[in-house]
Parts: C-alpha cells; structure tokens; sequence
C-alpha cells in the first residue's frame, strides 16, 4: 500500500510540473520571434550581418526548466543571446550594445511594437505587444573562448567548455566605452552542455522510450520534448520557492533560480523518479545547513562534494560549473547571512512540503497539502484522478523522526515585576 | 465537565502524536497536567536548533478559554531567564499569549507557538548570548513597549490612553481618538480594540493600564489628569485586593497563580 502511494505522488508530481511547463503553442510561439529577430540581423542591408550574428536561446528557456508565470498577467522572460563574430580589438563594449541596439530598435518598428526596447544593464529588452506573454532580453557578446581559458588559467582553476565563452557588455563597466580587452564575460552554451551531461543517462532513457512510444527513431525526438527527472524537480522547486516566498519578509533574498538550478544538477543521481530526486537533493542540501554557524565543519563526505563552501572570513562560495570565477553566493554573507538563510529556510520548507508530506494518508490530503504551496488550480488539474485511500506512505517513524517546527512571529519573551 | 474532559483527551491526542514523550495526568477534578520530555528541532530563519527539555503544561479549568501554564521542570532554564515568580515560563506580555492561543486553542498550537519559540530562544541564549526575537523590559515597561507596537501609537501616553479605552470598557465609538489622528474612535482604533478586548477580562486590562502608569509616573513621565478617574482608580484598588483572595473568578489563571 505504501509503495502504491509513493508511485501515486509520483504521478502527481510528474504531472504538476507539466502543468508548469510553457505550453507547446507558447513554446513554438517563442522559438518563431527569436528565430524572426535572427532573420532581421541577417537580411541584406542589415548594418551587422557582415558578423555572421547568431542568435541562441540561454537560461532555463534552453535547459528545459522554464516555468508559467504564477499568473496570466506575468510574462516569461526569455534570454536570449546575440553573438556576433567581432574582437575585442575592433570595438567598445558600448559600440557592439549599440550595434545590436540599432537593429532590434529597427526591428521593433518595422514590427511596429508596442514600446522602443529598453537598453538595459547588460541586455535589450524587446516587449511584444498585448496578449503576447512574453518579453526577450537579448545579450549582445562577440566569442571570448581563448581569453576565457587564459583568465581561468590565471587563477589557477579549470573548467570545461571553455571555448564556448562569451565576452558580454556592461554600462557600469569602467572600460564600457573603450577598447579595451577586460570584458565581463559569461557561457550559457557551456553551462548549457554541463547541464545536459548532469543528466545524460536520464535524457537518453527517456529520449528512447518516447521514441517508442511514437514508433519513430530517436532522432526524430526533438530534444525539447524530452524531459528528465531533473528538470522536472527544477521546475517543482523554483515554483515552490516563487510561492513560498511571496510576501514574506525574506522574499528579496529569495534564492536565484541559478543556484537551485546549479545545486540539484551537482546534486542528481539520475534518479528515475521525481520524488527520490527531490528527496536526495534536499536532504544532502538540508545537511549543509550546519554552515550557518560558523565554527562547525562539514563532515568529509559533504566537504568533498564542494557544494556549497564557507570560507575562514564568513563568506561563502557556491561556483558556476563553468566559470569558478563566478561565485552565485556573492552576496550571502551580507546582513547577517541573510540570502544564505533565506536559502537554508528554503530548504526546511521544501523538506516539509515536498518530502515530509508523504506521512499524510491519502492522496487528497497530500493534493490539498500541496494546494498550499502550488495553488489549488494547477495542483487539482495535477491530481485528477488519483486519490486513493490507504495507510500512511511513511509508516514507521524513525527514532530520531521529530516534527519540525516552523517559528514565525515569535512572540517577545517578558518578566513580570520590575 | 465530560465536554471539556472530551476536548483535554482529543487536545492531548493531537499533541503526543507529534510529541509521544508526553503523558496526561489528572490533577484533580479541574486541573489537568501534561508532563515528560518535549523534543523538538525549530527553525527561525533559517537557522533551527533541536533540543529536548523536561516540560510540565497545567491545564487549568478555564482551558480551553484560557491558556495552559508552562513550565521546564529540570532547573535548566535559570529563574532569572524570563520565569515568572512561580517558576511557570514567562512566553510573553499575557495578552499577547493570550491572544495567539485564541487563534489556536489546542495543546499542539500552544506549544508549536508559544512553548517551542520561547525553548529555542532560551537555547539560542545559551549558545550564542543572544535573544533571537529581542525580549520585552521586565514589568509594565515591556507592557507597554508591546501595547505601544500594538497600537502602532507615536507616544507612551497615547498608548496608556487607548489602554486605558479598554479597561474601561466604555468605549465612545463618536469620540475622538486618542491617537491624535482626528479621527472618531470607530473610524480610527475601534476595530483593533475591539479584536483586542475578546482576549482577555476587563480587570485583565485594569491590571496592564495599572502597570503601564505605576511605570510611567516612575519615569517621571508627565500625565494627563485624565488618565486618573475615580472611578478607575477605585476599581483598580479594588482589584489589587482581590488579586490576593484566591479563585476569583474571571481573572488569569496565570496572574491567579503569581
């Protein structure tokens, strides 16, 4: 009986986090406006298609862990990148944001949208009109993958996929308007690949069997379509993260996408399950939690994974896989550590919603339970059809098994007399 | 009675489901005891603590209108930590332990709520020398510093004056309100103190208004003549005697036990 439910929350699991995909029509919808913008750079009397510009989709758009926006107002955020074949030696960073800038703002026109794209801090913002649900942010980069390995080298660390890089731009850039070789750079692509391998043996198991199921070659699957436990838990626990922080006081410290991206990738077995995924990325994450006070160690096994690390001065570093240089927990230790325990608190939640709920009886009350977190509409489309009634999934509670208590407005301790 | 002896049994079912170290013990006819090791991990931002302590709830006859008492029974947490002069556990300024029971009225939400927090605080004490909530001044100081957050009031006089609305309990809905807002009562500060004076007895709030001025006029604070009734004032001595005769009916079961 156990066992049935375990594979009943499963199913709702896999379908909850359908239900949070981008839907085909979106997708597709998606894939024609960044290719259109692609076609635009490269007509005839464009003013950069002499650079061979390329345009590629980066973020969670291309590792398949993009979700809905909680409501119909808000809209997707694609990113895209615009890589152009230029050096460092023929422009400025401000001249290639203003090369690309020129051609998207004629885009816009021509398309006659809504509003002029907005230059922002790194990107251009393209907004499409009413009833489109999406906006694209487009990254202007020229290729960087020689002075990226050199950089890294520099610092004595490696990493793969380094020819991958890009060289970005950045307005509060102090060489912003000059020539000059310091570009800040990134590797979507790269992280990208690394993503993809952190699952490959999933990706293939599943790529083959939908294959089988539509009685065409593997081939004939487009990768999009083939979703793995990973991405799956990816989406479930951003959502769960946007919902749970929504109007509390740690919601500005709210973990970014990228570190809970990154950290269950480092994290993933290839499970064949959502849950047994979740479950061992959250429990390896909740035993970081220690880290908090400072003058405990991890234990080695923990130490060697080199998850999350807390540095003698207090500071912590999770890096991005492909650019150890990027450290994603900058910020942690500021105001008393608050990003790091908003993300630690994070991890209690996901343990008590996503795991621990398991101790309920029945499918309704695990369904309800997960209303809380994920909303009743998506939660109940998710469901359908799958209450049973049976005993408990968790039967026997472990000895050391005690609840854990959430403290939220505590009350300020007093003494009478005084 | 065989209600309320019903609503103690399914009370305590709920708790030792979560907490099977506790045992239920009746005391007498009227008072119940809730006894053993409470073991417990909490989280307050992201920081949880898990530890176990030797607790003892007394269920009075008034539950589950009122509260239970808490207290730690294995002389870990000293006196001077917050305890009142029973040796019961000092969760907070009454009305706001008050007030958080009313909002869950079982054995589970007093100790998830009240009983749990104050433990992690004492532990967070012990490790680190500091009180992870902050902590209220001792006697009608911190009564008033919570009043004062309460009313969101811009003064301690203003506060002591919407108080003193309560242990009145004449409230003049059309009169102006004491917070300066040029507002009527109604339209202003009626609703809050209206929700507020669900929690506890008239006398309840004759006692905090009581504490809040013997505090103010020790600081010096200047008063209104206002704040001084007759008829307050009466009924406050009145009060202050029969806090001494036992088993006065209505009042706090923790103030009846100090």
């Amino acid at each position: 009986m156990a066992n049935e439910i375990v594979s009943q929350y499963n199913k709702l699991l896999e379908n909850l986090s359908n239900e949070l995909d981008i839907s085909e029509s979106h997708f597709k919808q998606a894939e024609e406006r960044y290719k259109a913008i692609g076609k635009w750079l490269l007509r005839d009397n464009s003013s950069v298609s002499q650079y061979n510009p390329d345009i590629y989709p980066q973020g969670s758009f291309r590792l398949g862990t993009v979700i809905k926006p909680k409501t119909e107002e808000e809209k997707y955020d694609i990113d895209l990148v615009c890589e152009l074949g230029i050096t460092k030696g023929q422009v400025s960073q401000k001249q290639l944001k203003e090369m690309v800038g020129e051609e998207i703002k004629s885009y816009a026109k021509v398309n006659s949208m809504k509003s002029a794209p907005e230059n922002k801090r790194r990107c251009w913002t393209l907004n499409y009109a009413d009833g489109v649900q999406f906006h694209m942010d487009i990254l202007p980069a020229i290729p960087d993958g020689d002075s990226f390995q050199i950089l890294l080298e520099s610092k004595g660390i490696s990493a793969n996929w380094t020819e991958l890089a890009i060289a970005i731009t950045d307005k509060t850039h102090p060489n912003y308007d000059l020539i000059a070789d310091d570009w800040p750079c990134s590797n979507p692509k790269g992280y990208a690949e690394w993503f993809k391998e952190r699952m490959k043996t999933q990706f293939d198991i599943q790529r083959k069997s939908l294959a089988e199921s539509i009685r065409a070659s593997i081939e004939d699957v487009p990768e999009y379509k083939v979703k793995t436990t990973l991405q799956r838990a990816v989406q479930i626990l951003k959502r769960h993260r946007d919902m749970r922080f929504f109007g509390h006081q740690l919601e500005e410290d709210k973990p970014i996408s990228m570190i809970i991206t990154t950290l269950s990738a480092k994290l993933y077995q290839n499970e064949g399950d959502v849950y047994s995924t979740l479950k061992n990325i959250v429990e390896q994450l909740h035993a970081h939690a220690v880290l908090l006070s400072q003058d405990v160690l991890l234990n080695e096994s923990l130490r060697s994974q080199r998850l999350i690390e807390r540095k003698p001065d207090g500071t912590w570093y999770i890096p991005n896989p492909v650019n150890p240089a990027e450290n994603f927990a900058d910020r942690w230790h500021e105001n008393d550590n608050r990003k790091a325990r908003a993300f630690f608190q994070w991890v209690v939640w996901v343990r008590n919603d996503l795991i621990e709920v398991l101790r309920q009886a029945d499918m309704k009350k695990i369904s309800e339970s997960l209303e809380h977190h994920f909303g009743e509409n998506i939660t109940k489309k998710a469901s359908a059809g799958l209450y049973i009634v049976s005993a408990p999934a968790i039967l026997t509670h472990a000895k050391d098994d005690i609840p854990n208590v959430e403290i939220r407005n505590p009350s300020k301790p007093w003494t009478i007399g005084g | 009675m065989d209600n309320r002896q019903d609503v103690i049994h399914k009370h305590f079912t709920e708790l030792a489901e979560q907490y099977p170290r506790l045992v239920l013990i009746e005391d007498d006819c009227d008072t119940w005891l809730v006894r053993g090791v409470l073991e417990f991990s909490a989280i307050y931002e992201g920081v949880s603590i898990r530890d176990n302590f030797q607790i003892e709830l007394i269920i009075l006859k008034d539950y589950p209108d009122i509260p239970p008492i808490a207290k730690e029974t294995d002389g870990r947490i000293p006196k001077e930590f917050h305890t009142n002069p029973d040796g019961s556990l000092c969760l907070g300024v009454p009305i706001e332990v008050r007030r958080k029971f009313a909002k869950n009225p079982s054995l589970l939400g007093f100790i998830n709520e009240q009983v749990i927090p104050f433990l992690y605080s004492y532990c967070h004490f012990e490790q680190h020398g500091e009180m992870p909530f902050g902590e209220l001044s001792h006697g009608g100081k911190g009564i008033l510093e919570y009043y004062r957050q309460l009313f969101n009031a811009s003064s301690d006089v203003i506060a002591t004056e919407l108080l003193k609305i309560l242990a009145e309990n004449n409230g003049k809905g059309h009169h102006e309100c004491p917070c300066r807002s040029g507002k009527r009562i109604r339209d202003c500060h009626g609703g809050l103190l209206r929700k507020i004076y669900s929690y506890q007895h008239k006398d309840e709030f004759l006692y905090d208004y009581g504490n809040c001025l013997i505090h103010l006029k020790k600081a010096g604070q200047e008063l209104p003549k206002s704040l001084f009734s007759r008829k307050l004032m009466n009924r406050l001595k009145k009060y202050s005697q029969g806090l001494d005769k036992k088993e006065k009916r209505g009042v706090s079961a923790i103030r009846r036990n100090k």
